[in-house]
């Protein structure tokens, strides 16, 4: 797999304060990369790192396979565009003039583009208004579309649907996949709002304390959330028999815990674990959310 | 940087502060000189107001306007996120750094253009003149002032932009010319006292004569006390030390 950004133990400490922890984390080009983590976990404190805003204390990283410490990191920085926390706007500016601005500090030789990136993002007929008298929403979107000048190869958002409305979060989610399928762009969405990132993401890192806990596909993930039976029973082994025997897919949580992964036939079932002598306590249909997977992930390293 | 400067300056055509100071620029000026004219009449002074009194007019207050507004149009680079975005797409710290002092001087130079420019069209217009000032001191004098604001204009800029992530370093740049003034009355005081001789002797007096030859918040207190290449000097002087000072700070910090 190619991998866009990757980093190598990378620390930042503030004092005492260890904001990012020996973090390892691997992006793959072309992914919508959910990176999941709750306030002060060190998603802002990454992206900051990867922007070039911050510098680590000890480890490295590489951006398009040149390292940070490489001159030639600021060449690779044109290829990304960032809303890190806040839009960066010219409030005194209309959305035109500040994608001008944009073009101008890029060096790029002609506006050309700048009507199809206002028209991607829902901005062509803003006229004279200035971005500073623009709603939560259309700033957001005045934002992606300052990154996406000089049609970068990857974007970083940072906690993008914040303070959106419905309809914006909808707006923001939709202009995501669009560019990601259609341009191909590759997507770093730091977010603490799990349901969202959900409906946008095809691989996720997950980030608790400065270390990344878990990193795995969309597919990945949801096989671990996806819905099962569980059932309670007093020999997990006979019930591995049992299952084997019958073609079903099943996982043993514990010695008498496991999950089932089929429609099945409850009375069909109870004979056939009492012909095999293992006793069923318990049948409930389970789904483990994102948020609880996120949690029991947490929970794991909580008790390691 | 050129590219990061040409946004920049286009950015401060249009900005809220640089237009403020365009203004007082304009009409601060005129303003004194309509205050001369009144003062001349009620002490029934039979002197005309001549250039002589008009050419400090915008000088004397000219390292508060300027550290006022630098701090308003740089700051507004952090507080907007400009200076975030400018390096999260790969403008080096030292381009952006080195854009934000020269757009600086260059508003500086332009305020002090459009000021002297009211000047001289009051003193040709309507007053007899210069009374003791040759073309070429005029000349020196407002090239030299101009040179002073560049440099006062840099080092306002370099103390935003090293310590931008602090409310404080909104206060610092004011809060240094306001000190700088009281410092550099002192030192004029002590150096050129009204009555009778300069009674300042040894490293004491070395210490007030480097401050008024060398610190340009001095320049802007009284018309031309030294040469032009002195002057030249402290102005070169305190450029130097804020783009040397202000780029190590910067390259080093994090910006948040």
């Amino acid at each position: 797999m190619e991998y866009i950004f990757k980093t190598n133990n990378l620390e930042k400490k503030y004092g005492n304060f260890i904001a990012l922890n020996g973090l390892n984390m691997a992006v793959p080009k072309g992914a919508i990369y959910g990176f999941v983590g709750k306030n002060g976990a060190g998603k802002t404190t990454l992206i900051r790192h990867l922007c070039g805003l911050q510098h680590q204390t000890s480890g490295s990283f590489e951006l398009m396979g040149v390292k940070d410490d490489d001159k030639a990191i600021s060449k690779s920085r044109r290829r990304i565009g960032a809303v890190v926390e806040a839009p960066a706007l010219y409030k005194d500016m209309t959305a035109r003039d500040n994608l001008k601005q944009q073009y101008l500090t890029l060096g790029l030789p002609t506006f050309d583009g700048i009507d199809e990136l206002l028209e991607l993002v829902g901005l062509a007929d803003t006229g004279k208004k200035k971005a500073g008298k623009f709603s939560l929403g259309m700033r957001q979107r005045l934002g992606i579309a300052i990154a996406l000048c000089g049609n970068p190869d990857l974007l970083i958002l940072d906690e993008p649907t914040n303070g959106l409305d419905p309809q914006g979060i909808i707006e923001i989610r939709e202009l995501i996949i669009k560019l990601n399928k259609e341009k191909g762009i590759t997507f770093i969405i730091s977010s603490h709002i799990l349901d969202e990132l959900s409906r946008v993401a095809t691989y996720y890192g997950f980030i608790d304390k400065g270390r990344i806990v878990k990193e795995m596909s969309a597919e990945e993930l949801e096989k671990e959330c996806r819905k099962s039976i569980r059932m309670k029973v007093s020999d997990t082994k006979v019930l591995s028999r049992v299952m084997d025997e019958l073609g079903i897919e099943y996982s043993i949580i514990d010695d008498n815990t496991a999950d089932i992964f089929s429609e099945v036939t409850f009375s069909k079932i109870a004979k056939d674990f009492e012909d095999a002598g293992c006793t069923i306590f318990t049948m409930d249909e389970h789904e483990e959310s994102l948020e609880a997977f996120y949690l029991s992930l947490l929970g794991g390293i909580q008790n390691a | 940087m050129l590219r990061i400067m040409y946004s920049d300056l286009r950015r401060a055509m249009i900005d809220r502060s640089v237009k403020t100071g365009v203004l007082i620029s304009l009409v601060y000026p005129i303003l004194l000189y309509v205050t001369y004219l009144v003062i001349f009449k009620i002490a029934e002074f039979d002197t005309p107001v001549y250039g002589d009194e008009l050419i400090s007019l915008y000088v004397g207050i000219s390292a508060f306007i300027l550290s006022a507004i630098i701090t308003g149009f740089v700051s507004r680079e952090y507080t907007d996120g400009i200076i975030r975005n400018k390096i999260a797409t790969g403008a080096t710290r030292t381009a952006v750094f080195s854009s934000a002092a020269a757009t600086s001087a260059v508003v500086a130079a332009v305020l002090s253009a459009i000021s002297s420019a009211v000047i001289m069209i009051l003193t040709f217009v309507f007053t007899p003149g210069f009374q003791n000032y040759s073309t070429r001191e005029i000349g020196d004098y407002l090239l030299i002032m101009t040179l002073a604001e560049m440099s006062i204009a840099v080092f306002a800029a370099m103390l935003v932009m090293a310590f931008g992530n602090f409310k404080i370093a909104l206060a610092l740049p004011l809060g240094i010319a306001f000190l700088m003034k009281v410092l550099c009355g002192i030192v004029a005081d002590k150096l050129y006292p009204q009555d009778g001789p300069c009674l300042l002797t040894g490293t004491r007096l070395q210490v007030y004569s480097f401050i008024d030859k060398y610190i340009p918040y001095s320049y802007v207190e009284r018309p031309m006390p030294y040469g032009f290449f002195t002057l030249f000097m402290g102005v070169m002087g305190l450029t130097v030390i804020s783009m040397v000072v202000g780029l190590l700070i910067f390259n080093k910090k994090d910006i948040v």
